[in-house]
């Protein structure tokens, strides 16, 4: 879906149709629960869901095609790194990163907050050396991720986890390019460090 | 030897975060249920989860077992209203007021240059300020407009009571907390047609700052308060002892 149908969705969501809010729910569900759970851990799947909800209560401050411009340049490159940052997902994950924060300030000790990579099927035949090698690489790189700060990990869940581009993670931190720029970067350092030669420099 | 970035996004695909296959179909269910939209269910959720919570503290007292609190506040539980996090203790509240407190602390005379401070407030702020009635209100005591909330704050004292308007913004973390002692009440209300909560227990409230944490020289004690959010607009009541009185002054609000 382009930001062209998103608006579309937008504005007939805007006039009560819930049909149109429930596909915006159904094409962002994914990435925003991957991004809650980057941030909240356990707390993700609540924060989601107050997010969606909080959403739709306000989609009247919802103003396509304002926020930053997107940063282009070779730079920026990565996930989604070619979508424009000024449009509807930025503004929606601004709040499910707001929910998710509000849920790890507040989070109970029953829950928590460390990531988990999920659990694979046994596999079987010959290349059943190699998924396990594969696993236990997640779960090295998962550990890393659960030891950054919770600056550093959100701005690797924003990036990484959710797929926004450099501009949209600046978006929702509501911060300069150049900040969330430097703020990922020093992310990776502190995981190239954690991993060692594990991984390229 | 691995690409650390590649391997993020692969470790996405991989991350045990939950489906939410259902997700669309359950907020669908939510959203077009019978009367005023969303915030009723999760609100009731909110509370029940409270309500468990704060039974579970007082049990683990009544056996003696000490409530260890989390590592930065003895937080509780979390719900909110607006541009208002509401969080809940098992510790005494602070008691201290502080230097440069959130406004509206009821209870003022009334002062020749109000209706002026509040032509000036219109301009301040970035929504639409509303009034109660003179016949609910009595005569505007006060006016006083805070910035340090996006979009502004605007606190309107009366004699018996204090109006309080905050700019809510979704898409900035809330600015304001309520602390609760763990077994303070916190009623689930509609007002005027919008969801609600009525706290009649003393408690504290205050502004996060940046991290989130308590801004302690922003603290101050409040008491019973009618809490709301109308279209992005979060309202306070506060200074009345019943729910019914400031249900009164709410349905005057224009």
């Amino acid at each position: 879906m382009d930001e062209t149908g998103d608006v579309e969705l937008v504005e007939r969501a805007r006039t009560g149709d819930v049909d149109a809010f429930s596909d915006l729910v159904e094409q962002y569900r994914v990435p925003a629960l991957r991004l809650a759970y980057g941030i909240a851990g356990d707390e993700a799947e609540d924060a989601v869901q107050d997010a969606f909800v909080k959403a739709f209560r306000n989609l009247h401050t919802f103003r396509p095609g304002s926020g930053h411009p997107s940063s282009g340049g070779p730079s920026s490159g990565g996930p989604s790194s070619g979508r424009p940052g000024s449009g509807f997902r930025p503004w929606l994950f601004t709040i499910v990163a707001n929910e998710a924060r509000n849920r790890r300030r507040s989070m109970s000790r029953r829950t928590s907050m460390e990531l988990r990579v999920r659990a694979q099927p046994q596999p079987v035949g010959t290349a059943s050396d190699a998924l396990a090698i594969e696993h236990e690489q997640r779960e090295r790189l998962v550990a890393a991720v659960n030891a950054l700060s919770d600056d550093h990990r959100e701005v690797v869940a924003l990036r990484f986890f959710a797929g926004l581009s450099e501009s949209e993670t600046a978006r929702v931190l509501s911060c300069p390019l150049g900040t969330a720029k430097s703020r990922l970067s020093r992310a990776l350092d502190l995981l190239r460090n954690t991993l060692g030669e594990e991984v390229t420099q | 030897m691995i690409d650390l970035e590649r391997a993020l996004g692969d470790l996405a695909d991989h991350l045990d975060y939950p489906t939410g296959e259902h997700a669309a179909e359950a907020l669908r269910r939510l959203l077009v249920a019978p009367g005023p939209v969303p915030g009723r269910s999760i609100a009731r959720t909110r509370r029940a989860r409270a309500l468990l919570v704060a039974a579970a503290v007082l049990a683990l007292v009544a056996t003696g077992v000490v409530a260890i609190a989390p590592a930065r506040h003895a937080v509780a539980d979390w719900l909110g209203i607006g541009a208002v996090e509401i969080r809940r203790t098992d510790r005494p509240l602070p008691t201290a007021p502080g230097n440069n407190p959130v406004p509206g602390s009821p209870g003022s005379a009334p002062a020749v240059n109000a209706e002026t401070r509040l032509a000036a407030a219109r301009q301040a702020v970035q929504f639409r300020i509303v009034v109660p009635s003179a016949a609910a209100a009595g005569g505007l005591a006060d006016v006083e407009v805070d910035h340090r909330v996006p979009g502004g704050l605007v606190a309107l004292s009366y004699t018996r009571f204090t109006v309080v308007e905050i700019a809510t913004d979704p898409t900035q973390s809330m600015p304001l907390f309520k602390l609760l002692p763990a077994d303070a009440r916190v009623q689930n209300v509609r007002v005027n047609g919008q969801a609600g909560a009525w706290i009649a227990a003393t408690h504290v409230i205050g502004y996060l700052d940046r991290s989130g944490e308590f801004a302690r020289d922003t603290v101050r004690r409040s008491g019973p308060v009618l809490l709301w959010e109308r279209a992005g607009v979060t309202y306070r009541i506060e200074g009345l002892s019943s729910l019914a009185a400031a249900q009164s002054v709410a349905a005057t609000l224009r």
